[in-house]
């Protein structure tokens, strides 16, 4: 199989990944942060380590506030709803995925709060003033993505967190598409919490996310229960993680995102970028001289920045034909809506949606040949 | 060898105690809290054998809240 699926979850995993989750089985196998033997410490130590480790690779500062999640949409989920008291409105960006605008959505129904999507623009300054223009008294905060999970647009979060913090509320980031793809540093960037998964450009096991708090700004929880420590009290405690992390934590999980956090730093998120960017523009450049083929991410665009994924259409066709199609082909790709219907009508792709291609570490010069020679023989068969 | 037991407020901050402890130069390992505060119920502890050092100082430079310390033979 050919596989260009990479921005829904990276595959295949490297292979330190692979064997730390069967170290994590057959050796880490007791629960972190409640026994006292020696195979429970040996699990906490292991679960230490890789909150350290991401915090160092997003210079958070504080591995206490890396909150383990089961993915990217957990961790929006944490967040959005820990941040909601009654009466605020939220603003996030046109181009979210429904794991921001779902949350916003089932709030607004219950009459918690209100939201809306800024307009997003080919600029940062149009971008920024898109989401000036929404904000109210009753803000309670901006959330965005780092980059479309459909069109790859990358959105600029430092600007935008500094927009938030002129107007005293918190900046969220989702960085589903980027953590791993694009730096990032929380201290610099002003991003008060990140969200983000840990089996997408981070090469974790799928069921792992995370997220990262860099704000005083406390979150209500969104479920509680046993965490290990002061467990006298009815209530959940205070303290980070373990006020956001109830029940047993996923250790064969975390200890493989721990191996893909390492995988991605020996790489280096750089030569990352460049690599799977290469690709990614070498296939826009093939697609753009077919006839009948639709490109909507322009890569080449001198005033925005992208991650490297890219969406096409071919025209006559739906693109979950397409997305048969290369399957018949044996190439791995995602058509449709991708979860996230806001960035289709943003760009007028809803009624038919796209097909989209994301490239990862492992993706080879043939595999590239192979999909677009796929392409071109669905396009001329259209 | 005298050790000093230090309650802190989860096996998070345990670990993360006993890296800041082993950075500067300590002895120290996460152990469960025996006879912990009936209020509190279980929680976790580092042992740090025969400091020479203000280890609260370190600790609370690093925003590990200390709930409390006793010595142990």
């Amino acid at each position: 199989m050919i596989y260009f699926d990479n921005a829904a979850t990276t595959y295949p995993k490297p292979r330190a990944v692979r064997d730390a989750v069967e170290h994590a089985l057959t050796r880490l196998g007791a629960n972190p942060g409640r026994g006292g033997h020696k195979m429970a410490y040996a699990a906490a130590e292991e679960i230490y380590g890789v909150r350290t480790a991401l915090s160092q690779f997003f210079d958070l500062g504080a591995p206490e506030n890396v909150i383990f999640t089961k993915n990217c949409t957990e961790a929006l989920n944490l967040v959005i709803k820990g941040l909601a008291r009654p009466g605020c409105h939220f603003v996030c960006s046109d181009l979210e995925h429904n794991a921001v605008t779902r949350p916003l959505e089932t709030l607004k129904q219950r009459g918690v709060c209100t939201w809306e999507a800024a307009r997003t623009g080919k600029t940062d300054e149009e971008t920024v003033a898109g989401f000036q223009a929404c904000i109210r008294k009753n803000t309670a905060a901006i959330i965005c993505t780092g980059a479309s999970n459909v069109f790859g647009k990358a959105l600029p979060l430092e600007k935008l967190a500094a927009l938030a913090h002129a107007h005293g509320i918190p900046f969220v980031a989702d960085l589903a598409q980027t953590a791993g793809i694009l730096p990032l540093s929380m201290r610099k960037s002003g991003i008060d919490f990140a969200c983000a998964p840990g089996h997408k450009g981070l090469y974790g096991p799928m069921g792992t996310g995370m997220l990262l708090c860099n704000s005083t700004v406390r979150l209500e929880t969104l479920m509680e229960g046993g965490t290990g420590n002061f467990s006298a009290q009815l209530t959940q405690p205070e303290n980070y993680p373990e006020r956001l992390e109830s029940g047993t934590l996923n250790v064969p999980g975390i200890t493989g995102l721990g191996a893909g956090v390492r995988a991605v730093q020996k790489r280096g998120v750089s030569e990352i970028y460049t690599r799977e960017m290469q690709f990614a523009r070498h296939i826009a450049a093939a697609l753009s001289h077919v006839p009948n083929v639709q490109l909507y991410t322009d890569l080449e665009s001198p005033t925005e920045r992208f991650a490297p994924l890219l969406s096409f259409n071919i025209r006559g066709m739906h693109s979950e034909e397409v997305g048969a199609a290369l399957a018949r082909r044996g190439v791995a790709v995602r058509a449709g809506l991708h979860c996230a219907v806001l960035a289709h009508k943003a760009y007028g792709t809803a009624e038919t949606g796209t097909v989209r291609i994301c490239p990862s570490i492992f993706t080879k010069e043939q595999d590239v040949k192979s999909l677009l020679n796929s392409v071109f023989q669905i396009a001329k068969d259209a | 060898m005298r050790k000093l037991l230090i309650q802190v407020g989860s096996v998070t901050y345990a670990m993360k105690a006993k890296a800041v402890l082993q950075q500067n130069g300590l002895h120290a390992s996460v152990i469960k809290t025996a006879n912990p505060k009936k209020n509190e119920g279980c929680g976790y502890s580092v042992s740090v054998e025969n400091p020479q050092v203000n280890v609260a100082a370190l600790l609370q430079r690093e925003n590990i809240d200390i709930l409390g310390t006793k010595w142990a033979t």
